[in-house]
């Protein structure tokens, strides 16, 4: 009896170690590219944007390896230029978006329920004149029903603001569209990775083009 | 490695039930293998080699048996792939695994004699799976858990490795199972292909 037992719990113990093959063993096959979009947003009606020169570190102490920011903007301004958009100088002309690119700086954190996007971008010039709040308020993402935790430093987030899509309410700002890319500045082959995970942020976006 | 260990216990466990056999009975081992369905097929495609079963069949009569059917199929994907839920796009690896988990009653109709010969046989099985629905996507999972009621048909052959009435046989069985739509969850299906020895007496 003891040996029927001793198979039995053997055999569990082989069954459970199966129930889940596959690994992963790279940091690249981690990356994840997710992408936002708000329901009934005109992307066609949009033509022209303009876009911080620097990749802001958000969520504590800014600990990011910025040696990649050119090439994360420029890979940015790129994919833009591919959908269609003219890139502006929002202190001459107002753009019809704003693109953001940030990263954040710590694990785990809560993106959705509690991003203060405005503080990090509050000092920029290019929001005075047409943008209906003061540089001193404090906006939160405004999509609540999605809420997605576990990013995990060095994730990169490109985030389209509509300046003339009315906010939810006067706490919030609206961005109409969101790539999160998760850890992408993090591991190995990261020249490559922004390239491909850039790439496919807006490939997986057709809407976005302006035609 | 794990699927030879797997399968060297399908091998061991019946030998050592063989020598407390008595009456009309059948308890078997088998190795599952099998390929999703419909619903299931969408979620995770492909030929599945892991998954066992066990049974018992107790025999009323020369031809019909009743019994109780235990399982385990596990049907997984790899891929590199975009997914889409309302206003979200995800792209990843992503790895999919469906475990099902069956608790079954069974029915079993059989040709032929009892003469250590081979026999064909059907069967219809029926109770609750436990079906287990997971995606991980880099570091992110997500699963769902849900009980369903099922049935699954099946046909199969029995052959004895000894030329006498009792002893193992070596039995192969093609089942099909259909576990309805439950807690939000929708119907899963597959097919699996067992491959097994029984201990018998007839």
């Amino acid at each position: 009896m003891q040996k029927r037992y001793a198979l039995l719990c053997t055999l569990f113990g082989a069954l459970s170690a199966g129930c889940y093959p596959g690994e992963i063993d790279t940091a690249a096959q981690t990356d994840i590219v997710a992408t936002f979009h708000m329901e009934g947003a005109d992307y066609t009606a949009n033509h022209t944007y303009d876009m911080p020169d620097s990749v802001v570190a958000v969520g504590g102490l800014d600990t990011l390896d910025h040696s990649h920011d050119t090439a994360v903007l420029a890979k940015v301004a790129a994919e833009m230029a591919a959908m269609g958009y003219t890139r502006v100088d929002a202190t001459v002309t107002k753009p019809d978006v704003v693109i953001l690119v940030s990263a954040i700086s710590v694990d785990n954190y809560d993106v959705w329920y509690s991003y203060p996007w405005w503080p990090y971008w509050g000092w920029w010039g290019g929001w005075d004149g047409y943008w209906p709040y003061g540089v001193n308020s404090t906006y939160y993402y405004p999509w609540y029903p999605v809420t997605v935790t576990g990013y995990t430093t060095g994730s990169l987030f490109i985030q389209m603001i509509d300046p003339d899509v009315v906010p939810i309410d006067s706490t919030q700002a609206t961005p109409i569209w969101l790539a999160a890319i998760n850890g992408l500045l993090e591991g190995t082959q990261i020249g490559t990775r922004i390239d491909n995970n850039i790439t496919q942020a807006f490939a997986q976006s057709p809407y976005l083009h302006t035609q | 490695m794990r699927i030879k260990l797997i399968a060297a216990l399908v091998l061991l466990v019946p030998a050592t039930a063989a020598a407390q056999r008595t009456g009309d009975k059948w308890f078997g081992m088998t190795w599952s293998m099998s390929t999703a369905t419909g619903n299931s097929q969408q979620f995770a495609s492909g030929y599945s080699f892991r998954g066992l079963g066990m049974e018992w069949r107790q025999f009323k009569g020369p031809s019909t048996s009743v019994g109780l059917s235990l399982a385990w199929n596990l049907m997984n994907e790899e891929f590199l792939g975009t997914s889409s839920i309302r206003q979200v796009d995800v792209t990843g690896l992503q790895f999919r695994y469906i475990n099902a988990y069956s608790i079954l009653l069974a029915a079993h109709k059989y040709l032929g004699t009892n003469q250590g010969n081979a026999r064909p046989f059907i069967g219809i099985k029926t109770g609750a799976y436990y079906i287990n629905r997971r995606v991980d996507v880099g570091i992110w999972t997500a699963s769902d858990n849900t009980w369903h009621y099922g049935l699954a048909p099946e046909f199969g052959i029995a052959m004895p490795l000894r030329h006498t009435v009792d002893g193992e046989a070596f039995y192969a069985a093609v089942r099909y199972n259909y576990a309805f739509a439950s807690g939000g969850t929708p119907y899963q299906s597959w097919v699996g292909i067992d491959v097994g020895i029984a201990t018998r007496r007839f």
